[in-house]
């Protein structure tokens, strides 16, 4: 270890508890095999599916099957948050541009690590259903509702990360998907499914003040069954919705520039304000 | 049926406080016009800062944080954002590529300048409202974070274990363009001399620049924006320096370089 004058230490080699790659006999720059975990990756590749190899990256052990399909159909359910989602928007926009193409995927998972309605909002609400999934959602809610001023909040409104309105109402969708998503996770027999469980009753009372889970919290809701934890959940969340932002994003940039609205002066409104 | 009219007054119209470009006659800029009054009048570090913050300073306020700009962004491919920049180099990404990642990574907590900025000013403005409140410097300094018998204040420890070398051009500089030491620059001051007669540490570049902005009226929020991509220029340096070499020049590892420290060989169980 290389000791410095000061308080800072640091490591004479990076370490990691994930990856080991072997080296080859011939030089030690090059590896012969790779293990995941101890897994051997060739027989990764042999007998598992990606989402098993996905999950064990981030827990460290192969999952059961029940839990890997659950995360599967999250990965479909989110796949592509859609062509009006400003991460998706974001990659678009740049596609039509003619922006490099390597750079449509990291500017919209840029975008996607808001805090509302992003990969931030997602590890916020890891944090919230974790920290309240003891309490009954009834007590939750209405200790929610004595702090909230929905009518204080134009626009959206999130009550707490992960639940709230969309465009001032319920994501059906979004409550469509989660059914999809959780309830072969809930008939399961050899499972307790209780986080999953709590999300929707957290839901159906939400619903009754015309709030709701969102995206972020479906997400969440996923997670925290299976153990991710908040920060690992903030790449995970964009890993997943990675494909549809890069596949809405390049198919613009075969297209000419115009093919997207620019608006006119009369559609950007600008509010004169004196100078300071 | 839910009451749209936010929705709807927005629905294919942008509005925007702070801009607007009138196609082949002007842009104003918060009530200024770019062409007529901030163009060949005003530095770009002041204009910068007009769009970040919506406040047109006087050229000495932005001369003074175009310094510290200076001193946030070496070409030195050791720094962190900058290791990024080079990585971007090895694979010869774009150098706009490298840019952009280097300074999202140092959006970080821990150096950079950017978000670490906005921490380092937000305790500093606390701790003044508690100094003038009354609270001791040691009661002040004892609500910190302590790590190893020792308190993390962003801005005064240096990862690294020399002084910092920013610190007297920051002060003579600040003389030379007739900016006076404001109380935030004052307190900042007072705090390192009890770091480092208790703790060792004392206040760096990142401090000392928190306390500036501070002084010049800036909230911790607009001192993020301001200095949102202050790495850049060391960054892309470090690109140049990379970019035309072969692959897999920069930092190359073997094997053995990383410690594995995961689960031992394991076989796949049978379902």
């Amino acid at each position: 270890m290389a000791k410095t004058a000061r308080d800072f230490v640091y490591a004479g080699k990076t370490q990691t508890r994930i990856l080991l790659e072997e080296a080859s006999a011939e030089t030690p720059y090059i590896a012969k095999k790779n293990y995941l975990h101890g897994y051997d990756l060739n027989q990764l590749i042999a007998k598992k599916s990606f989402t098993d190899t996905l999950l064990m990256l981030f827990i460290g052990e192969l999952p059961k099957q029940v839990d890997s399909q659950l995360l599967e159909r999250l990965m479909i359910a989110l796949i592509n948050l859609g062509p009006r989602h400003p991460a998706v928007k974001a990659a678009m926009v740049a596609g039509v541009s003619k922006t490099n193409t390597e750079h449509l995927l990291p500017l919209g998972l840029s975008v996607l690590g808001g805090s509302e309605n992003g990969a931030l909002e997602v590890s916020a609400a890891v944090e919230f259903i974790n920290q309240h999934i003891m309490l009954p959602p009834r007590q939750v809610l209405d200790t929610l509702l004595t702090q909230a001023k929905p009518a204080a909040n134009e626009g959206e409104f999130h009550i707490c990360p992960g639940f709230g309105n969309q465009y001032g109402a319920v994501d059906k969708l979004c409550l469509s998907l989660a059914d999809s998503v959780f309830e072969p996770y809930i008939q399961a027999s050899d499972v307790s499914a209780d986080i999953l469980n709590w999300v929707i009753q957290f839901n159906q009372l939400l619903n009754q003040h015309n709030l709701g889970l969102l995206k972020t919290g479906l997400a969440a809701a996923v997670f925290c069954q299976l153990g991710i934890p908040s920060r690992e959940s903030i790449g995970l969340f964009q890993l997943i919705c990675a494909p549809g932002i890069f596949a809405q994003g390049v198919e613009q940039t075969h297209k000419p520039i115009t093919a997207m609205p620019m608006l006119s002066d009369e559609q950007h409104i600008y509010q004169t304000k004196n100078k300071e | 049926m839910n009451n749209m009219a936010y929705w709807d007054k927005r629905n294919q119209t942008i509005f925007n406080s702070i801009g607007h470009w009138q196609g082949g006659v002007d842009v104003t800029i918060e009530g200024y016009s770019l062409m007529n009054e901030l163009m060949g009048h005003i530095s770009y570090m002041q204009l910068h800062i007009l769009n970040a913050t919506g406040k047109l300073v006087e050229r000495n306020v932005a001369d003074w944080i175009e310094i510290c700009f200076m001193g946030l962004s070496y070409p030195d491919s050791r720094i962190w954002c900058n290791q990024i920049s080079a990585y971007a180099g090895d694979t010869h990404a774009s150098v706009v590529a490298a840019a952009a990642a280097s300074i999202l990574a140092a959006d970080s907590r821990g150096y950079g300048g950017s978000h670490a900025r906005k921490i380092s000013m937000a305790f500093q403005q606390k701790a003044f409202e508690q100094y003038l409140s009354g609270l001791s410097l040691e009661n002040i300094v004892a609500k910190a974070r302590f790590k190893n018998a020792k308190p993390i204040i962003v801005g005064f420890a240096r990862p690294i274990d020399r002084e910092d070398e920013r610190l007297k051009p920051f002060s003579t500089i600040q003389q030379t363009l007739n900016i006076t030491e404001g109380k935030y620059l004052a307190f900042a001051k007072q705090l390192s001399d009890y770091l480092l007669e208790h703790y060792n540490l004392s206040i760096n570049c990142g401090g000392y620049a928190s306390a500036f902005l501070l002084d010049q009226g800036f909230s911790p929020d607009e001192g993020y924006k301001i200095n949102s991509f202050s790495v850049i220029s060391g960054a892309i340096a470090c690109y140049r320096n990379q970019v035309s070499q072969p692959a897999n020049s920069f930092l190359p590892m073997k094997c053995s370089d990383i410690e594995y420290t995961g689960q031992i060989k394991r076989d796949i169980p049978q379902d």
